[in-house]
């Protein structure tokens, strides 16, 4: 790939071989610690994936301290029991507690995002994401709510509002981020991956009517009674081929709608200063390596998991490009109550990973 | 002592080339072009060592640096923890990682194969008996709403079946209270199944399908031996824990791919289903010996509910059912 000072690479420099280490190890001391050390692991293993993703130079810092994670899944599993106790003793508590889940999910991602931004620093300056509560119950709650009364038609345009509500709240140092596309470019995305699903389907009939018909006028014309055993071998082995293909198509169609709106995401996303971004994912090598993943996953009984993991991000720093507007040492420090405004102590008990671009 | 380093002041993004002086004791002396800060050595720290990332200090002020090797400057610098050294080393020499490796496979098994069984079967035991009740009505409600219809079987040969068969659960000397209920299940066609607080279904299908109540007796024993062993409480434990162990794994992948791992868990669980099918049958088969029944009758019910028995089944898909071959447990039936 071209680098020059327009263009600048984003690469992945950790190693499957060092990462296997650190994740045995990690794996070794959560099992006996009984799960206390996950809050550790999870910090070394996002050190070394943070430190090991450079541009323009520098690498990334994972910042977050493993207690305050800790305290955080603590209260996470206290909720767990409580939900299990009642919902023993008391059943039909599930609803309620979902219904809640629910209710408490926009400020769930709101304080999981704002965690990971805040840990997240380039160059020694963090990221941040704005606290905007309201913003989130609208699109995650209000929007959400709408996919099933129409039908999922609304979906895209969801996909849209999500990605824009995670990236226009996000900043590094005093510097936003925005993002330029409209919902008319998921749109797109949708439809093609709606096309593909009715060609499929087509083809899928075109195809395997004939051979059907074929084996049936077989049966028929050899006057014979068919061999029992053999009929119903074809009679189950076409609705399984069947099936297996139908799969396929969704595994691809699923990873068609993720490459490509994560290219889309990438495309349009610009930082104050004119900054921009270039991604460049290939939907055959992304099919290819998540199928081969899996596959080498499932033969090695997981030990290839690291293996898997490093390929992935390393092929997605491969084809990032940083686009720079201008001077990229210029960047300033957000002021002290923009970058943590409520206390870090009440926890920010709800890290986990939200989707979106990633 | 002298190192280079890169820099950042913790304010803007700029990159310094700056260099670390060590020359006065108990202090640190930043240089850059044209900036020199002073730290003293116990207000900075050292990042814990991870992989074969590049060693990180950091200063009071907020401002970090890195740089390509510690080994230089260490004897100046504050001790990081001896733990987390230890962690470095397992995790980045070979020859510790294989070691962990090792350990942790063999960890695993012992997890998998004998603490998590004993430990579900302690706590089996010490779940009070009013939570037995209250699972085993939430079960049978929740069955009956899916799979169950009513029995379609005559009242006086349900009454006839019960009253013989807690006759039979009587001899076992049990102190569990237990209740038969009959119900049609087109859904779940010939079974019989057994749960918590000494429930005990059949379903017409298995009824019609016996030749003989003998044959029936040594289901109703196959079932007592569940309940005897509280089957499905461990079974719900272990496959808990399982699941839980392998998320760990597993968990922080977000992709697709993990669907890889889901298959170990999924022959984990099977195993254990293999397990408690094989204990509730030796119960029955030591029940029926105690007494006398001939176990030929339970063989034959067996062997038409297995439509695909087959005598030369010891294949690969043994791993992925959730009863012992069909051929096994007849063996095992007819070696009595």
């Amino acid at each position: 790939m071209i680098e020059d000072n327009n263009h600048l690479n984003f690469s992945f420099s950790g190693t499957a071989g060092a990462f296997f280490g650190i994740w045995i190890v990690n794996i070794l001391l959560t099992i006996l610690t009984l799960g206390i050390y996950t809050p550790w692991a999870k910090v070394r293993t996002n050190r070394y994936f943070y430190g090991h993703t450079n541009v323009a130079g520098s690498n990334f810092d994972y910042l977050a301290s493993p207690i305050t994670i800790l305290k955080g899944y603590l209260i996470a599993v206290a909720i767990f029991i409580v939900y299990t106790v009642v919902s023993v003793l008391a059943p039909g508590f599930e609803i309620i507690f979902f219904i809640l889940l629910m209710i408490a999910l926009p400020f769930i991602i709101v304080r999981a995002m704002a965690f990971r931004l805040r840990n997240t620093a380039y160059r020694n300056l963090r990221f941040r994401f704005d606290r905007q509560y309201g913003q989130a119950a609208w699109v995650y709650l209000g929007i959400g709510i709408l996919i099933p009364l129409t039908l999922g038609l609304i979906l895209p345009y969801f996909a849209y509002r999500t990605n824009k509500f995670l990236i226009a709240n996000a900043g590094y140092g005093k510097s936003r981020f925005s993002l330029q596309c409209g919902a008319g470019d998921f749109y797109k995305i949708y439809l093609i991956a709606l096309g593909i699903l009715i060609g499929a389907g087509i083809i899928v009939a075109v195809v395997m009517m004939p051979v059907m018909k074929t084996v049936m006028e077989q049966a028929a014309q050899s006057g014979v009674e068919p061999d029992p055993a053999a009929m119903g071998a074809a009679m189950a082995g076409l609705p399984a081929l069947i099936y297996f293909l139908v799969l396929l198509v969704y595994f691809g169609v699923f990873i068609f709608i993720r490459t490509a709106i994560a290219n889309l995401v990438w495309n349009n996303i610009t930082l104050d200063g004119g900054h921009r971004f270039e991604s460049s994912l290939k939907l055959g090598r992304m099919a290819w390596i998540i199928f081969s993943n899996m596959v080498v996953i499932l033969l090695s009984l997981g030990l290839m998991i690291p293996w898997a993991r490093v390929r992935m991000v390393r092929y997605r720093m491969d084809t990032l490009v940083l686009i720079p507007g201008g001077d990229l040492d210029t960047f300033i420090k957000a002021k002290a109550e923009e970058e943590s405004a409520l206390g870090e102590e009440m926890g920010d008990v709800f890290d986990m990973d939200i989707g979106g671009i990633g | 002592v002298n190192v280079e380093v890169i820099w950042y002041d913790g304010k803007t993004s700029r990159v310094y080339e700056a260099s670390l002086d060590f020359s006065e004791t108990g202090f640190v002396r930043l240089i850059t072009d044209n900036i020199s800060l002073r730290y003293a050595i116990d207000s900075i720290s050292v990042a814990e060592p991870v992989g074969n990332l590049k060693p990180k200090i950091y200063f009071p002020d907020g401002s970090n640096c890195e740089l390509s090797d510690l080994s230089a400057i260490r004897p100046y610098l504050p001790k990081t923890s001896e733990l987390f050294e230890f962690i470095h080393r397992c995790e980045s020499k070979v020859i510790y990682a294989a070691g962990v490796a090792v350990l942790a496979v063999g960890v695993f098994a012992f997890m998998i194969l004998y603490a998590v069984p004993e430990m579900a079967r302690q706590i089996a035991n010490q779940i009070p008996p009013a939570l037995e009740q209250t699972l085993g009505r939430q079960l049978l409600d929740t069955l009956d709403h899916l799979v169950f219809e009513e029995s379609k079987l005559p009242l006086d040969r349900q009454e006839q079946l019960s009253a013989s068969f807690l006759k039979s659960i009587d001899s076992m000397n049990s102190t569990v209270d237990y209740r038969i209920l009959f119900r049609s299940s087109p859904k779940m066609g010939a079974n019989a199944l057994a749960l918590p607080s000494g429930i005990i279904i059949f379903t017409d299908e298995i009824v019609e399908l016996a030749d003989s109540d003998e044959a029936l007796i040594g289901v109703l024993a196959h079932e007592v031996g569940h309940i005897e062993h509280r089957h499905s409480i461990r079974h719900v434990l272990q496959d808990s824990v399982v699941a839980l162990l392998l998320v760990t794994i597993t968990g922080d992948i977000s992709s697709i791919s993990s669907i890889g791992a889901a298959l170990p868990t999924l022959m984990v669980q099977l195993k254990f289903s293999r397990e408690f099918e094989t204990e509730a049958d030796d119960f029955a088969i030591r029940y029926l010996q105690d007494n006398n029944i001939s176990t030929e009758p339970l063989l034959k019910l067996l062997k038409s509910l297995d439509s695909k028995y087959d005598e030369e089944d010891t294949g690969i898909s043994n791993y992925f059912s959730s009863h012992p071959a069909t051929i096994e447990r007849i063996k095992k039936l007819k070696r009595r």
